[in-house]
Protein backbone atom coordinates (compact mmCIF):
# COMPACT_ATOMS: atom_id res chain seq x y z
CA UNK A 1 0.00 0.00 0.00
CA UNK A 2 1.13 3.74 -0.80
CA UNK A 3 -0.17 6.03 1.87
CA UNK A 4 0.47 9.42 0.25
CA UNK A 5 -0.14 13.39 0.62
CA UNK A 6 0.51 16.44 -1.07
CA UNK A 7 0.33 20.21 -0.30
CA UNK A 8 1.38 23.88 -1.68
CA UNK A 9 2.30 27.09 -0.87
CA UNK A 10 2.71 30.21 -2.69
CA UNK A 11 5.78 32.37 -2.78
CA UNK A 12 6.65 35.53 -1.58
CA UNK A 13 6.77 36.77 -4.86
CA UNK A 14 3.15 35.84 -6.03
CA UNK A 15 1.97 37.07 -2.24
CA UNK A 16 3.93 40.32 -2.63
CA UNK A 17 1.52 41.17 -6.53
CA UNK A 18 -1.30 39.38 -5.17
CA UNK A 19 -1.46 36.55 -7.61
CA UNK A 20 -2.20 33.24 -6.51
CA UNK A 21 -0.54 30.10 -5.96
CA UNK A 22 -0.27 28.15 -9.73
CA UNK A 23 1.29 25.00 -8.83
CA UNK A 24 -1.17 22.12 -8.58
CA UNK A 25 -0.81 18.77 -7.42
CA UNK A 26 -2.97 15.59 -7.44
CA UNK A 27 -2.66 11.73 -6.40
CA UNK A 28 -4.70 8.61 -6.13
CA UNK A 29 -4.56 5.01 -5.35
CA UNK A 30 -5.02 2.72 -8.60
CA UNK A 31 -4.73 -0.39 -7.17
CA UNK A 32 -3.59 -2.31 -3.85
CA UNK A 33 0.20 -1.31 -4.69
CA UNK A 34 -0.36 1.45 -6.92
CA UNK A 35 -0.79 5.60 -6.79
CA UNK A 36 -0.91 7.72 -9.70
CA UNK A 37 0.76 11.49 -9.00
CA UNK A 38 0.77 14.47 -10.55
CA UNK A 39 2.45 18.57 -10.29
CA UNK A 40 2.00 21.17 -12.39
CA UNK A 41 3.41 24.58 -12.31
CA UNK A 42 1.69 27.09 -13.63
CA UNK A 43 3.84 29.93 -16.17
CA UNK A 44 3.97 32.72 -14.64
CA UNK A 45 3.70 34.69 -17.59
CA UNK A 46 0.33 33.20 -18.30
CA UNK A 47 -2.87 34.86 -16.78
CA UNK A 48 -5.01 31.75 -16.29
CA UNK A 49 -1.81 29.61 -15.56
CA UNK A 50 -3.76 28.48 -12.17
CA UNK A 51 -6.55 27.18 -13.61
CA UNK A 52 -4.01 25.22 -16.65
CA UNK A 53 -1.90 23.78 -13.63
CA UNK A 54 -5.13 22.29 -11.81
CA UNK A 55 -6.89 20.99 -15.15
CA UNK A 56 -3.55 18.99 -16.14
CA UNK A 57 -3.25 17.72 -13.02
CA UNK A 58 -6.73 16.94 -12.37
CA UNK A 59 -7.03 15.17 -15.66
CA UNK A 60 -3.63 13.28 -16.01
CA UNK A 61 -4.82 11.54 -12.96
CA UNK A 62 -8.05 10.82 -14.10
CA UNK A 63 -6.94 9.51 -17.29
CA UNK A 64 -4.70 6.96 -15.40
CA UNK A 65 -7.69 6.00 -13.31
CA UNK A 66 -9.83 5.33 -16.25
CA UNK A 67 -7.22 3.03 -17.38
CA UNK A 68 -6.51 1.32 -14.16
CA UNK A 69 -7.45 -2.21 -15.14
CA UNK A 70 -4.74 -1.85 -17.87
CA UNK A 71 -1.96 -0.66 -15.90
CA UNK A 72 -2.42 -2.88 -13.08
CA UNK A 73 -2.41 -5.61 -15.58
CA UNK A 74 1.13 -4.95 -17.25
CA UNK A 75 3.89 -2.73 -16.62
CA UNK A 76 4.73 -3.01 -20.13
CA UNK A 77 2.08 -0.53 -21.04
CA UNK A 78 3.20 2.28 -18.55
CA UNK A 79 5.23 4.35 -20.65
CA UNK A 80 3.01 4.45 -23.26
CA UNK A 81 -0.06 5.25 -20.38
CA UNK A 82 1.73 8.01 -19.16
CA UNK A 83 1.52 9.52 -22.38
CA UNK A 84 -1.38 9.77 -23.15
CA UNK A 85 -1.94 10.97 -19.42
CA UNK A 86 -0.02 14.24 -20.70
CA UNK A 87 -2.48 14.21 -24.43
CA UNK A 88 -5.10 13.95 -22.38
CA UNK A 89 -4.28 16.85 -20.07
CA UNK A 90 -3.32 19.07 -22.95
CA UNK A 91 -6.53 18.19 -24.71
CA UNK A 92 -8.82 19.40 -21.51
CA UNK A 93 -6.93 22.95 -21.46
CA UNK A 94 -7.23 23.40 -24.94
CA UNK A 95 -11.31 22.11 -24.65
CA UNK A 96 -11.23 24.74 -21.46
CA UNK A 97 -9.57 27.58 -23.50
CA UNK A 98 -11.96 27.35 -26.50
CA UNK A 99 -15.32 27.57 -23.88
CA UNK A 100 -13.83 29.98 -22.36
CA UNK A 101 -12.84 32.08 -25.80
CA UNK A 102 -9.37 31.87 -24.89
CA UNK A 103 -5.54 30.35 -26.30
CA UNK A 104 -4.62 27.58 -24.55
CA UNK A 105 -0.90 28.93 -23.93
CA UNK A 106 -3.00 31.50 -21.62
CA UNK A 107 -3.02 28.21 -19.49
CA UNK A 108 0.58 27.35 -19.96
CA UNK A 109 1.69 25.43 -17.18
CA UNK A 110 4.85 22.33 -16.71
CA UNK A 111 3.41 18.95 -15.94
CA UNK A 112 4.91 15.71 -14.13
CA UNK A 113 3.53 12.54 -14.08
CA UNK A 114 4.11 9.43 -12.02
CA UNK A 115 3.06 5.72 -12.33
CA UNK A 116 4.03 4.76 -9.08
CA UNK A 117 4.03 1.25 -8.18
CA UNK A 118 5.87 -1.36 -5.98
CA UNK A 119 8.08 -3.06 -8.21
CA UNK A 120 8.18 -0.48 -11.23
CA UNK A 121 7.98 3.15 -11.67
CA UNK A 122 7.14 5.88 -14.37
CA UNK A 123 7.98 9.25 -14.50
CA UNK A 124 7.09 11.78 -17.29
CA UNK A 125 7.36 15.33 -17.42
CA UNK A 126 7.23 18.60 -19.71
CA UNK A 127 9.00 21.62 -18.38
CA UNK A 128 11.32 21.50 -14.86
CA UNK A 129 10.87 20.36 -11.31
CA UNK A 130 11.48 16.54 -10.17
CA UNK A 131 10.94 13.24 -8.90
CA UNK A 132 12.93 11.00 -6.71
CA UNK A 133 12.50 7.48 -5.22
CA UNK A 134 14.70 4.68 -2.50
CA UNK A 135 15.48 2.45 -4.55
CA UNK A 136 17.41 -0.65 -2.70
CA UNK A 137 18.06 1.55 0.52
CA UNK A 138 19.13 4.79 -1.20
CA UNK A 139 17.48 7.77 -2.54
CA UNK A 140 18.05 8.30 -6.66
CA UNK A 141 16.77 10.99 -9.08
CA UNK A 142 13.82 9.29 -11.05
CA UNK A 143 14.90 11.76 -13.92
CA UNK A 144 18.06 13.15 -15.15
CA UNK A 145 19.38 16.39 -14.94
CA UNK A 146 17.89 19.52 -16.73
CA UNK A 147 20.03 19.35 -19.19
CA UNK A 148 21.45 23.22 -20.68
CA UNK A 149 17.76 24.32 -19.76
CA UNK A 150 18.22 28.38 -18.38
CA UNK A 151 17.35 29.29 -15.34
CA UNK A 152 14.57 31.50 -16.43
CA UNK A 153 12.81 29.52 -19.04
CA UNK A 154 11.18 26.13 -19.61
CA UNK A 155 8.73 24.20 -21.55
CA UNK A 156 4.91 24.38 -21.14
CA UNK A 157 2.43 21.45 -22.36
CA UNK A 158 0.84 23.94 -24.06
CA UNK A 159 3.74 24.60 -26.58
CA UNK A 160 4.13 22.64 -29.81
CA UNK A 161 7.02 20.99 -28.86
CA UNK A 162 5.77 19.44 -25.64
CA UNK A 163 6.90 15.78 -25.94
CA UNK A 164 6.92 14.45 -22.35
CA UNK A 165 10.56 12.82 -21.39
CA UNK A 166 9.39 9.76 -20.15
CA UNK A 167 11.42 7.35 -17.59
CA UNK A 168 10.73 3.72 -16.54
CA UNK A 169 12.68 1.80 -14.13
CA UNK A 170 11.86 -1.91 -13.10
CA UNK A 171 13.03 -1.25 -9.86
CA UNK A 172 10.97 -1.76 -5.78
CA UNK A 173 10.64 1.57 -4.54
CA UNK A 174 9.89 2.15 -1.42
CA UNK A 175 9.83 6.01 -1.00
CA UNK A 176 8.75 8.68 -3.74
CA UNK A 177 8.15 12.61 -3.88
CA UNK A 178 7.31 14.75 -6.75
CA UNK A 179 8.37 18.49 -6.86
CA UNK A 180 8.01 21.32 -8.59
CA UNK A 181 10.78 23.82 -9.52
CA UNK A 182 10.19 25.96 -6.40
CA UNK A 183 11.20 23.32 -4.05
CA UNK A 184 14.51 21.60 -6.41
CA UNK A 185 17.06 24.06 -5.55
CA UNK A 186 16.26 22.84 -1.55
CA UNK A 187 16.09 19.09 -2.14
CA UNK A 188 18.23 18.36 -4.55
CA UNK A 189 22.03 18.54 -4.50
CA UNK A 190 22.43 20.53 -8.09
CA UNK A 191 25.92 20.09 -8.90
CA UNK A 192 25.79 15.78 -8.70
CA UNK A 193 21.61 15.83 -9.19
CA UNK A 194 21.87 13.90 -6.16
CA UNK A 195 18.40 14.02 -3.67
CA UNK A 196 19.51 15.92 -0.44
CA UNK A 197 18.84 13.32 2.16
CA UNK A 198 18.67 15.21 5.06
CA UNK A 199 15.59 16.91 3.10
CA UNK A 200 13.83 14.11 2.15
CA UNK A 201 14.59 11.18 4.45
CA UNK A 202 12.70 13.43 7.90
CA UNK A 203 9.40 13.96 5.45
CA UNK A 204 9.61 10.27 4.39
CA UNK A 205 9.96 9.23 8.16
CA UNK A 206 6.77 11.65 9.06
CA UNK A 207 4.75 9.93 6.58
CA UNK A 208 5.44 6.60 7.85
CA UNK A 209 4.73 7.29 11.47
CA UNK A 210 1.55 9.40 10.39
CA UNK A 211 -1.76 7.12 11.21
CA UNK A 212 -3.52 10.11 10.11
CA UNK A 213 -2.87 11.32 6.60
CA UNK A 214 -5.27 13.89 6.88
CA UNK A 215 -3.40 15.74 9.84
CA UNK A 216 -0.28 14.50 8.07
CA UNK A 217 -1.24 17.00 5.09
CA UNK A 218 -1.58 19.90 7.32
CA UNK A 219 1.67 19.45 8.85
CA UNK A 220 3.06 19.22 5.21
CA UNK A 221 0.93 22.60 4.46
CA UNK A 222 2.82 24.59 7.10
CA UNK A 223 5.91 23.47 6.65
CA UNK A 224 5.83 24.65 3.39
CA UNK A 225 4.39 27.80 3.79
CA UNK A 226 6.72 28.52 6.86
CA UNK A 227 9.09 31.39 6.86
CA UNK A 228 11.75 28.71 6.53
CA UNK A 229 11.29 28.18 2.52
CA UNK A 230 10.37 32.16 2.25
CA UNK A 231 13.85 32.51 3.42
CA UNK A 232 15.40 30.25 0.63
CA UNK A 233 12.95 30.86 -1.85
CA UNK A 234 10.79 33.28 -3.47
CA UNK A 235 8.78 30.67 -5.50
CA UNK A 236 5.34 28.48 -5.26
CA UNK A 237 6.17 25.53 -4.39
CA UNK A 238 3.96 21.72 -4.37
CA UNK A 239 5.34 18.53 -3.48
CA UNK A 240 4.03 15.01 -2.74
CA UNK A 241 5.20 12.24 -0.81
CA UNK A 242 4.30 8.73 -0.83
CA UNK A 243 6.11 5.98 1.26
CA UNK A 244 5.45 2.37 1.01
CA UNK A 245 3.53 0.86 3.79
CA UNK A 246 3.84 -2.81 3.62
CA UNK A 247 1.50 -5.24 1.28
CA UNK A 248 -2.18 -4.60 1.68
CA UNK A 249 -3.40 -7.17 4.33
CA UNK B 1 5.71 10.15 17.60
CA UNK B 2 5.53 11.03 14.27
CA UNK B 3 8.86 12.62 13.33
CA UNK B 4 9.55 16.30 13.46
CA UNK B 5 8.81 17.72 10.45
CA UNK B 6 11.76 20.82 11.68
CA UNK B 7 14.40 18.64 11.21
CA UNK B 8 14.31 18.78 7.47
CA UNK B 9 17.63 20.40 6.24
CA UNK B 10 17.65 21.96 2.87
CA UNK B 11 21.02 21.61 0.21
CA UNK B 12 23.22 24.07 -0.18
CA UNK B 13 23.12 25.11 -3.60
CA UNK B 14 24.80 28.23 -5.29
CA UNK B 15 22.74 30.90 -6.74
CA UNK B 16 21.99 30.67 -10.41
CA UNK B 17 24.25 33.11 -12.49
CA UNK B 18 23.30 35.66 -15.24
CA UNK B 19 26.57 35.99 -17.58
CA UNK B 20 26.94 38.87 -19.02
CA UNK B 21 29.58 39.72 -21.27
CA UNK B 22 30.53 43.35 -22.70
CA UNK B 23 32.12 43.97 -25.36
CA UNK B 24 34.20 47.25 -26.13
CA UNK B 25 35.66 48.89 -28.59
CA UNK B 26 38.79 50.76 -27.57
CA UNK B 27 40.28 51.44 -30.99
CA UNK B 28 41.48 54.81 -31.26
CA UNK B 29 38.68 56.44 -32.53
CA UNK B 30 36.92 56.33 -28.85
CA UNK B 31 39.59 58.18 -27.36
CA UNK B 32 39.11 61.40 -25.39
CA UNK B 33 35.15 61.81 -24.41
CA UNK B 34 33.97 58.84 -25.39
CA UNK B 35 36.32 56.08 -23.23
CA UNK B 36 35.72 58.60 -19.92
CA UNK B 37 32.38 58.38 -20.77
CA UNK B 38 32.46 54.32 -21.34
CA UNK B 39 34.30 54.01 -17.92
CA UNK B 40 31.59 56.00 -15.88
CA UNK B 41 29.61 53.77 -17.67
CA UNK B 42 31.07 51.10 -16.35
CA UNK B 43 30.98 52.54 -12.92
CA UNK B 44 27.90 53.33 -12.84
CA UNK B 45 26.79 49.77 -13.95
CA UNK B 46 28.62 47.99 -11.23
CA UNK B 47 27.42 50.47 -8.44
CA UNK B 48 23.66 49.98 -9.58
CA UNK B 49 23.70 46.50 -9.36
CA UNK B 50 25.64 45.99 -6.40
CA UNK B 51 22.73 48.09 -4.81
CA UNK B 52 20.50 44.84 -5.76
CA UNK B 53 21.66 42.33 -3.05
CA UNK B 54 20.32 39.52 -5.32
CA UNK B 55 20.94 40.85 -8.43
CA UNK B 56 24.95 41.55 -7.22
CA UNK B 57 25.14 37.71 -6.28
CA UNK B 58 23.45 36.54 -9.40
CA UNK B 59 25.13 38.97 -11.95
CA UNK B 60 28.08 38.16 -13.50
CA UNK B 61 29.93 40.57 -15.75
CA UNK B 62 33.07 40.04 -18.13
CA UNK B 63 34.72 42.64 -20.34
CA UNK B 64 36.36 42.16 -23.65
CA UNK B 65 38.11 44.59 -25.02
CA UNK B 66 38.96 44.88 -28.94
CA UNK B 67 41.32 47.52 -30.58
CA UNK B 68 44.07 45.93 -32.94
CA UNK B 69 43.74 42.97 -30.41
CA UNK B 70 40.99 41.09 -28.63
CA UNK B 71 41.68 41.43 -24.70
CA UNK B 72 39.87 40.19 -21.76
CA UNK B 73 40.25 42.72 -19.08
CA UNK B 74 37.75 41.05 -17.14
CA UNK B 75 37.06 37.35 -16.73
CA UNK B 76 33.52 36.38 -15.34
CA UNK B 77 33.04 37.38 -11.98
CA UNK B 78 29.79 38.60 -9.77
CA UNK B 79 29.06 42.35 -9.20
CA UNK B 80 29.53 42.10 -5.67
CA UNK B 81 33.60 41.22 -6.65
CA UNK B 82 33.68 43.30 -9.29
CA UNK B 83 35.78 46.35 -9.40
CA UNK B 84 35.60 48.58 -12.73
CA UNK B 85 38.60 48.77 -15.38
CA UNK B 86 39.99 52.22 -16.47
CA UNK B 87 40.24 51.85 -20.08
CA UNK B 88 42.54 53.33 -22.93
CA UNK B 89 41.53 53.58 -26.29
CA UNK B 90 44.29 53.48 -29.08
CA UNK B 91 44.99 51.12 -32.37
CA UNK B 92 42.39 49.69 -34.99
CA UNK B 93 38.94 48.02 -34.72
CA UNK B 94 39.13 44.24 -34.93
CA UNK B 95 35.94 42.99 -34.25
CA UNK B 96 35.87 40.22 -35.29
CA UNK B 97 38.88 39.14 -33.02
CA UNK B 98 36.94 40.38 -30.49
CA UNK B 99 33.69 38.26 -31.07
CA UNK B 100 35.59 35.11 -31.31
CA UNK B 101 37.08 36.03 -27.82
CA UNK B 102 33.25 37.05 -26.08
CA UNK B 103 32.24 33.38 -27.25
CA UNK B 104 35.14 31.55 -26.41
CA UNK B 105 35.01 33.05 -22.89
CA UNK B 106 31.03 32.41 -22.72
CA UNK B 107 31.29 28.87 -23.61
CA UNK B 108 34.30 28.38 -20.80
CA UNK B 109 32.18 29.58 -18.79
CA UNK B 110 28.96 27.97 -19.29
CA UNK B 111 31.27 24.61 -19.43
CA UNK B 112 32.17 25.79 -15.84
CA UNK B 113 28.63 26.10 -14.67
CA UNK B 114 27.51 22.83 -15.70
CA UNK B 115 30.47 20.79 -14.46
CA UNK B 116 29.73 22.50 -11.21
CA UNK B 117 25.89 22.15 -11.22
CA UNK B 118 25.17 25.68 -11.13
CA UNK B 119 21.84 26.78 -13.19
CA UNK B 120 22.04 30.31 -15.44
CA UNK B 121 20.20 32.26 -17.59
CA UNK B 122 20.95 33.11 -21.04
CA UNK B 123 23.50 34.84 -21.68
CA UNK B 124 23.97 38.66 -23.21
CA UNK B 125 26.82 39.38 -25.06
CA UNK B 126 26.33 43.40 -25.17
CA UNK B 127 28.84 45.15 -28.21
CA UNK B 128 29.38 49.06 -28.10
CA UNK B 129 31.24 50.20 -31.17
CA UNK B 130 31.80 53.51 -32.71
CA UNK B 131 32.42 52.38 -35.87
CA UNK B 132 32.87 49.47 -38.27
CA UNK B 133 35.66 46.37 -38.61
CA UNK B 134 39.18 47.89 -39.41
CA UNK B 135 42.48 46.02 -39.68
CA UNK B 136 41.52 42.28 -40.35
CA UNK B 137 41.33 40.15 -42.89
CA UNK B 138 37.91 40.08 -44.05
CA UNK B 139 37.20 36.27 -43.59
CA UNK B 140 38.26 36.51 -39.89
CA UNK B 141 35.54 39.49 -39.49
CA UNK B 142 32.97 37.21 -41.72
CA UNK B 143 33.81 34.09 -39.56
CA UNK B 144 33.16 35.49 -36.42
CA UNK B 145 30.01 37.23 -37.46
CA UNK B 146 28.45 33.65 -39.21
CA UNK B 147 29.93 31.92 -35.82
CA UNK B 148 27.91 35.07 -33.69
CA UNK B 149 24.51 35.20 -35.55
CA UNK B 150 24.78 30.93 -35.40
CA UNK B 151 24.31 31.23 -32.05
CA UNK B 152 21.51 33.73 -31.46
CA UNK B 153 19.64 31.51 -34.17
CA UNK B 154 20.24 28.72 -31.85
CA UNK B 155 19.21 30.80 -28.66
CA UNK B 156 22.79 30.39 -27.07
CA UNK B 157 22.92 34.28 -26.21
CA UNK B 158 20.97 37.14 -26.60
CA UNK B 159 22.89 40.13 -28.60
CA UNK B 160 22.71 43.71 -28.63
CA UNK B 161 24.81 46.08 -30.52
CA UNK B 162 24.94 49.66 -29.66
CA UNK B 163 27.15 51.71 -32.24
CA UNK B 164 27.93 55.87 -31.26
CA UNK B 165 26.71 58.16 -33.42
CA UNK B 166 29.68 57.37 -35.80
CA UNK B 167 29.37 53.97 -36.15
CA UNK B 168 28.66 52.03 -39.65
CA UNK B 169 25.11 50.92 -38.34
CA UNK B 170 24.12 48.79 -42.15
CA UNK B 171 27.48 46.92 -41.42
CA UNK B 172 26.57 46.48 -37.30
CA UNK B 173 22.78 45.06 -38.57
CA UNK B 174 24.74 42.15 -40.89
CA UNK B 175 25.77 41.04 -37.06
CA UNK B 176 22.35 41.22 -35.24
CA UNK B 177 19.05 38.96 -35.58
CA UNK B 178 16.04 40.90 -37.57
CA UNK B 179 13.94 41.52 -34.18
CA UNK B 180 16.86 42.87 -32.20
CA UNK B 181 18.51 45.20 -34.61
CA UNK B 182 21.46 47.65 -33.48
CA UNK B 183 20.62 50.75 -31.34
CA UNK B 184 22.21 54.08 -31.59
CA UNK B 185 23.44 55.52 -28.48
CA UNK B 186 22.50 59.32 -28.06
CA UNK B 187 25.67 61.20 -27.88
CA UNK B 188 27.96 59.71 -25.48
CA UNK B 189 25.03 58.88 -23.04
CA UNK B 190 26.88 56.07 -21.30
CA UNK B 191 25.96 56.70 -17.98
CA UNK B 192 22.51 56.25 -19.11
CA UNK B 193 23.00 53.01 -21.28
CA UNK B 194 24.78 51.43 -18.26
CA UNK B 195 21.92 52.21 -15.91
CA UNK B 196 19.33 50.66 -18.19
CA UNK B 197 21.53 47.83 -18.80
CA UNK B 198 21.81 47.38 -14.61
CA UNK B 199 18.02 47.39 -14.68
CA UNK B 200 17.56 44.55 -17.16
CA UNK B 201 20.11 42.54 -15.86
CA UNK B 202 18.27 42.81 -12.27
CA UNK B 203 14.93 41.92 -14.13
CA UNK B 204 16.45 39.09 -15.68
CA UNK B 205 18.53 38.13 -12.33
CA UNK B 206 14.92 37.63 -10.49
CA UNK B 207 12.68 36.19 -13.20
CA UNK B 208 10.87 32.83 -12.46
CA UNK B 209 10.60 30.44 -15.12
CA UNK B 210 7.77 31.05 -17.82
CA UNK B 211 8.12 34.76 -17.08
CA UNK B 212 9.18 37.24 -19.75
CA UNK B 213 11.10 39.89 -18.70
CA UNK B 214 10.05 43.18 -19.70
CA UNK B 215 12.98 45.32 -20.57
CA UNK B 216 12.82 49.03 -19.45
CA UNK B 217 12.65 51.57 -21.72
CA UNK B 218 16.20 52.40 -23.72
CA UNK B 219 16.28 56.44 -23.01
CA UNK B 220 19.61 56.41 -24.00
CA UNK B 221 18.95 55.41 -27.58
CA UNK B 222 18.09 57.79 -30.75
CA UNK B 223 15.12 57.14 -32.75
Amino acid sequence: MWRSIGARAKGVAHAADGSPCQDAFAYAPLGPDLTAISVADGAGSAPFSKMGAEIAVDRAVRYLRNVSDLVNADTAVWPHAVRCAFDAARGSIADHARTQGRAAPEFATTLQVVLLGHDACCYGRVGDGGGVGRVGGALVPLVPAPENGYANETRFLTSLDAEPEIFFRADRVSDCAVFTDGIQHLAMQLAQWKPHDPFFAPLFDFLRTSDDTTSAQDSLSQLLGADRFDCRTDDDRALVISVWTGDAA
Amino acid sequence: MPTHLDHIEFAENPDPRCPCVLLLDVSASMHGDPIQALNEGLRTFQREVSGDTIAARRVEIAIVTFSSTARIVQDFVTVDQFLPPELAAGGQTHLGAGIEAALNALEQRKAAYRSSGVAYYRPWVFLITDGAPVGEAEPVVEAARERLLAEQHAGKLVFFAVGTESADFQRLGTFTLPNRPPLQLRGVQFVELFEWLSKSQQAVAQSRPGEQVPLPPAGWAAV
